[in-house]
């Protein structure tokens, strides 16, 4: 059987470097997939090679069957794989409500049969975005300037908008990053919710206590290889996991 | 919103009734230039729109202009058929440079945009036997329309005042519409826009063809109202006007180089007596606007209404 969503031997090289060294592996329709590492492990250019930000050395991504290596970032999610940035990624200068409409409008703007006038993708862009703020518990902020907003809720909007384009998979890179540990928690709550939802969530993330409890299965990578796949208990139990966060085996705990 | 309607109903009442109550040519004739140049401003703006500066739309209204006088001149084509053949030229062009020139951005777009204008005026130069060189092409027929050859200023002015009122529209309506919030998400943040499904250089192709379609137009109607033309009219220093009227009107609406062009195209005129003074004018108005009101004029007006609303 194949994965609902396919890495085989995926490879990037940077001149000498090999930021990520041949990565196969399969994530499962309904799966809350995560990807961790130490800092530099290539998780980030991996999430890049899947979304066309960038081109891999070698190697497949497969989705749904289909050859996605080397399209476009743009090609990529029109097919429903979206991601969310690391760094907040918003449009600062609209408000809440017109960031999350926009987003669904851009979407929109590709869409087959959705070619009715601009005032009606508007209501219902309206809608829609509504639905995702109230998702996210971002409705009470819609009328306020993106900017405004509280790095948490800045980093929720971000997400707000990958929701907006009505993803299958979301890719999420480091989304607990600069959160207190009251949003990182609500966060965990959100992930059940967009699982329920029947949105796959692959997820690279630095908090272990995050990933460790929300995810189905790990994939750890430590110089852009891949050290070791599969159960949150197996992972934590996994010596070449511990030796790899030397040091830092009580984090994993 | 009624009131801005009845204000743009009674402008655009002028612009039609003036030349009916004032029978002046002279003032027709000015009347002719600023239309056209409402025109190519405002296909420069469109680009400025999208955050890439094209040196290239000199030569597109150049290339206008020759496809124009050539197909009537030489395959004797009427005018009627010559006119959006130009425009459909132009656009084809930039349609074709377009995904190779917008992959890059900033100095290494006006670089590019540069290098391609100068080409194009040097071809214009160098191939005498279809361009006519530096001396350029006389005697190019008046414009007709339905056999009925457009010999008064007036029905040139309507003409021109007609395109400058559909390029107008146009731009309105595109950054208006769906398509320009999706030009706007690019403009403000291009990896955010492309993570959710938008392809930043179709949209940017197509604006830059719609620039370029326009801008041949008015070229084609330059050359036959003229009925002269010369390489140097399409030059770096041509686009440099239509920059200046930009940033003098404002470039954040395409209101701003109607304004532009309605204040500064008459100015060589007005300032001919003063000949010698006529460039540090130029050089002293624009030092104003980019100091004082770097929105342009549109800009500056925006900001008094809502300084006057917020009393």
């Amino acid at each position: 059987m194949t994965g609902f969503l396919e890495l085989s031997g995926l490879s990037k090289r940077f001149r000498g470097l090999r930021a990520v060294d041949d990565v196969s592996c399969r994530m499962d329709e309904g799966e809350l997939f995560g990807i961790i590492g130490p800092n530099g492990a290539g998780k980030t250019t991996l999430f890049n090679l899947i979304t066309g930000t960038l081109r891999p050395t070698s190697g497949e991504v497969i989705f749904r069957g289909d050859r996605i290596t080397g399209l476009k970032p743009d090609a990529v999610a029109r097919r429903g794989i979206v991601r969310t940035f690391q760094a907040t990624t918003i449009f600062r200068d609209a408000s809440v409500l017109d960031n999350v409409r926009r987003a669904y409008l851009l979407r929109a703007m590709y869409q087959p049969g959705q070619l009715g006038g601009y005032r009606e993708k508007l209501r219902s862009a309206e809608t829609e975005a509504g639905e995702v703020l109230e998702l996210l518990e971002l409705h009470r902020m819609s009328g306020q300037n993106a900017r405004e907003l509280p790095y948490g809720s800045q980093k929720l909007l971000g997400v707000a908008m990958a929701l907006a384009t009505r993803p299958r998979v979301l890719l999420m890179d480091e989304p607990a990053a600069g959160l207190n540990p009251n949003e990182t928690r609500a966060l965990g709550g959100l992930f059940q919710r967009l699982r329920s939802r029947g949105i796959n969530i692959v997820l690279v993330e630095h908090d272990m206590r995050l990933v460790m409890s929300v995810c189905d299965r790990i994939l750890v990578l430590n110089y852009g290889r891949p050290i070791a796949l599969g159960r949150p208990d197996e992972i934590r139990a996994d010596p070449q996991v511990i030796e790899a966060y030397l040091g830092g085996a009580d984090e994993i705990a | 919103m009624t009131l801005r309607i009845v204000v743009m109903v009674a402008i655009a009442a002028m612009a039609i009734g003036w030349p009916f109550l004032l029978e002046n040519r002279y003032i027709t004739h000015i009347g002719v230039l600023i239309a056209i140049s409402i025109t190519t401003s405002v296909s420069l703006n469109m680009m400025l729109r999208i955050g890439q500066l094209s040196v290239a739309q000199a030569a597109f209204m150049g290339l206008g202009a020759y496809t124009s006088t050539l197909l009537v001149m030489r395959l004797g084509v009427p005018f009627l058929l010559a006119f959006p053949a130009s425009g459909l030229l132009v656009a084809a062009i930039a349609a074709a440079i377009g995904p190779i020139f917008l992959r890059v951005k900033g100095v290494y777009f006006v670089l590019l945009t540069f290098a391609f204008g100068e080409g194009i005026v040097l071809m214009f130069q160098e191939w005498v036997s279809l361009f006519g060189g530096n001396n350029g092409i006389h005697g190019i027929p008046k414009a007709s329309l339905f056999g009925t050859s457009m010999v008064s200023l007036r029905s040139y002015y309507f003409f021109a005042l007609g395109l400058a009122g559909v390029t107008l529209f146009t731009s309105i309506v595109i950054f208006r519409s769906a398509i320009g919030t999706v030009l706007d998400s690019l403009n403000e943040n291009e990896a955010l826009s492309q993570s959710l499904g938008v392809n930043p250089l179709s949209y940017r192709v197509a604006v830059f063809a719609v620039a370029g379609f326009f801008t041949g137009l008015a070229g084609s109607i330059y050359a036959h109202y003229t009925g002269f033309l010369s390489p140097d009219a399409f030059s770096f220093w041509s686009f440099v006007d239509m920059l200046v009227i930009n940033v003098i009107g404002g470039i954040g609406s395409p209101f701003g180089p109607v304004i532009g062009a309605i204040l500064l195209v008459p100015l060589p005129e007005l300032l001919r007596d003063v000949r010698q003074y006529q460039m540090l004018t130029y050089g002293l108005l624009l030092l104003t606007a980019v100091l004082f009101l770097p929105s342009g004029i549109v800009g500056g007006l925006r900001e008094l209404q809502r300084r006057w609303r917020a009393r």
